[in-house]
């Protein structure tokens, strides 16, 4: 049968459609080959006439600036405790209300799933000029908390549908069966239904994690002194300098990326797990 | 009896109470606030109510405002159907193809999405720099004169849409690919023995089986042009002589460089309101599926 399918692909596999792909995964990637090419060239062999398609002298003088004559250092220890911080609480609390209002039967579920749901369609960006008002008057501005919490609320209502969908999926017969056991609320929750969704927590943690890690509206708002900026405002202050120091900013663009690439990689089924979960319709 | 229902209640309602303060706190409170706010005066120091001026104001005499929500229709209407249609062409050749060249294309188009916003439009502008860029250097190559992308008018405009395309691809292509998969391969066969070819087989076959995540696709995709800001931020600055400025650039602008909140706000419900407008379609369509 497999046999059968994959001559059945191969016919059908027209040179005309493989060019198109060729070429758009061409373009789509070309301008990372070339960032990450042009950060190993020296200053002048940046701006020649001709340019190196590989560079002919590489160096590693953009990478040494970026972590020397920058704040590049600091960002990216910020953007990191942000994220993680936000993510590890987005995944605890979401597993708890989207446990809740699957399993437990409680008063006030149906509403809060109508605020979830309502909130999670809702364009993020509306909000802005309240939450910069409120958190200017809270004296938040430059702390960690200011990044991350707005961040943590603004992720948890996606958060709670994708672990509330999963728990749905989960046989109703198991949490009966361990509360006959005598195991209470809290204990069934932490014995038998996290480790039923693990993979969901997992697709949660790292879509939460790369979100954040990538955000830039928010934090541009909140982080405005040099040593609190996380990553992405960082390198967009260095990119809107009078004069651009190119061989740095890519640099920094490819530090940035290239560890997330590499989880992406790796943890590829997870993400296509969570990006096809928060499709499915409530 | 009564009792388990309290006790189950009060679990309950322990569960998410965390969640619950924190989404109130800061998303529905600011979302009401945004609507209170943009029927006043508000500026760093002043806070004065003018009912529905904001709104007149935006629609009658401002002609930036006017510009930035042409700009942003076209937006939605050079990216939507540019990101439907191509990224489920893709797909669809990426299904025809083996396990492995599948999840590295698959993977490939969804290196932007991973990357951000941010450094996408970085290494776009080194790539599209007029003096220096390789994209210049690459058309003279081919005999013809370089472009000047950024301070031109329609190119500007194109460079955003492109870098925008590329960011936004990602998603539709992992959906379609999966969707793609659950079409039953029978139908194929059959159209093949009927005679045919791949491009009848598309149109009949394979655009009709995704209906359901097209419709999903085009409303994120929507929803997400309607937004379009990044791109326009560290590429052009709305520029060349606001030929690029979008909405969400615009309220930017006014409320976090003008400090005119009140003013801003308005924009924000507009937004709000407009984007509101595609959700609800895309829920009374999804029931009727």
């Amino acid at each position: 049968m497999t046999q059968k399918l994959h001559l059945f692909r191969k016919k059908r596999s027209g040179i005309f459609g493989t060019v198109i792909l060729v070429i758009f995964a061409l373009i789509c990637f070309f301008p990372f080959y070339w960032a990450i090419n042009s950060s190993f060239k020296t200053e002048s062999d940046m701006f020649l006439k001709v340019p190196q398609w590989i560079p002919l002298k590489p160096t590693l003088q953009n990478y040494e600036l970026m972590f020397n004559k920058t704040s590049f250092p600091q960002w990216g220890l910020n953007s990191l405790l942000v994220s993680a911080a936000v993510t590890v609480f987005v995944c605890i609390f979401s597993s708890l209300t989207g446990y809740a209002m699957a399993k437990i039967r409680f008063r006030g579920a149906s509403i809060l799933f109508g605020v979830i749901v309502v909130t999670m369609m809702l364009p993020k960006y509306s909000m802005l000029i309240p939450l910069y008002t409120i958190l200017k008057n809270l004296g938040w501005f430059n702390t960690y908390w200011g990044i991350a919490i707005p961040e943590i609320a603004g992720q948890l209502p996606f958060g709670i549908f994708l672990i509330r969908q999963f728990m749905l999926s989960v046989p109703r017969d198991l949490f009966e069966a361990a509360q006959i056991d005598g195991a209470g609320e809290n204990r069934t929750f932490i014995s038998v239904a996290v480790p039923m969704i693990k993979p969901a927590i997992a697709s949660l943690a790292i879509l939460t994690f790369v979100r954040i890690w990538n955000d830039y509206l928010w934090q541009v708002l909140v982080s405005t002194k040099k040593d609190m900026m996380t990553v992405p405002v960082g390198l967009a202050t260095l990119q809107s300098e009078t004069v651009i120091m190119y061989g740095q900013v890519l640099a920094g663009c490819i530090v940035s990326s290239v560890p997330l690439i590499i989880v992406f990689i790796v943890f590829q089924k997870y993400f296509t797990k969570g990006i096809s979960a928060g499709a499915v319709k409530g | 009896m009564n009792r388990k229902r309290l006790k189950q209640d009060m679990i309950g309602i322990a569960y998410s109470l965390p969640s619950l303060i924190l989404i109130i706190c800061f998303m529905v409170i600011p979302i009401i606030m945004t609507f209170d706010m943009s029927l006043h005066n508000r500026t760093l120091k002043k806070d004065v109510f003018i009912g529905f001026d904001n709104y007149t104001r935006l629609f009658t005499k401002d002609i930036t405002y006017q510009k930035a929500l042409t700009n942003t229709f076209l937006y939605v209407l050079v990216l939507v159907p540019s990101i439907v249609f191509i990224s489920m062409y893709l797909s669809s050749v990426i299904v025809r193809k083996s396990q492995k060249a599948g999840a590295f294309y698959r993977g490939l188009f969804y290196i932007p999405t991973i990357a951000s916003g941010v450094t996408v439009s970085i290494i776009w502008s080194w790539v599209f720099n007029p003096v220096t860029g390789i994209a210049n250097y690459i058309i003279s190559v081919f005999g013809g004169k370089g472009l000047e992308w950024f301070s031109g008018r329609s190119t500007a405009f194109m460079c955003v849409c492109i870098v925008s395309f590329f960011c936004s691809i990602g998603q539709p292509v992992v959906l379609y690919t999966a969707a793609l998969n659950g079409i039953d391969r029978g139908y194929y066969e059959a159209a093949e023995i009927d005679g045919a070819g791949p491009f009848k087989q598309f149109i009949h076959i394979t655009v009709p089986g995704l209906r359901p995540t097209t419709l999903y696709i085009t409303i994120i995709t929507a929803v997400n042009a309607f937004q379009i800001f990044i791109p326009i931020q560290l590429l052009t600055s709305g520029g060349p002589v606001n030929s690029t400025i979008s909405m969400m650039f615009m309220l930017y602008k006014t409320a976090f460089t003008d400090f005119k909140f009140g003013y801003a706000a308005a924009m924000g419900v507009i937004l709000l309101i407009l984007i509101s407008i595609f959700s609800v379609v895309q829920f009374i369509l999804q029931r009727k599926e």
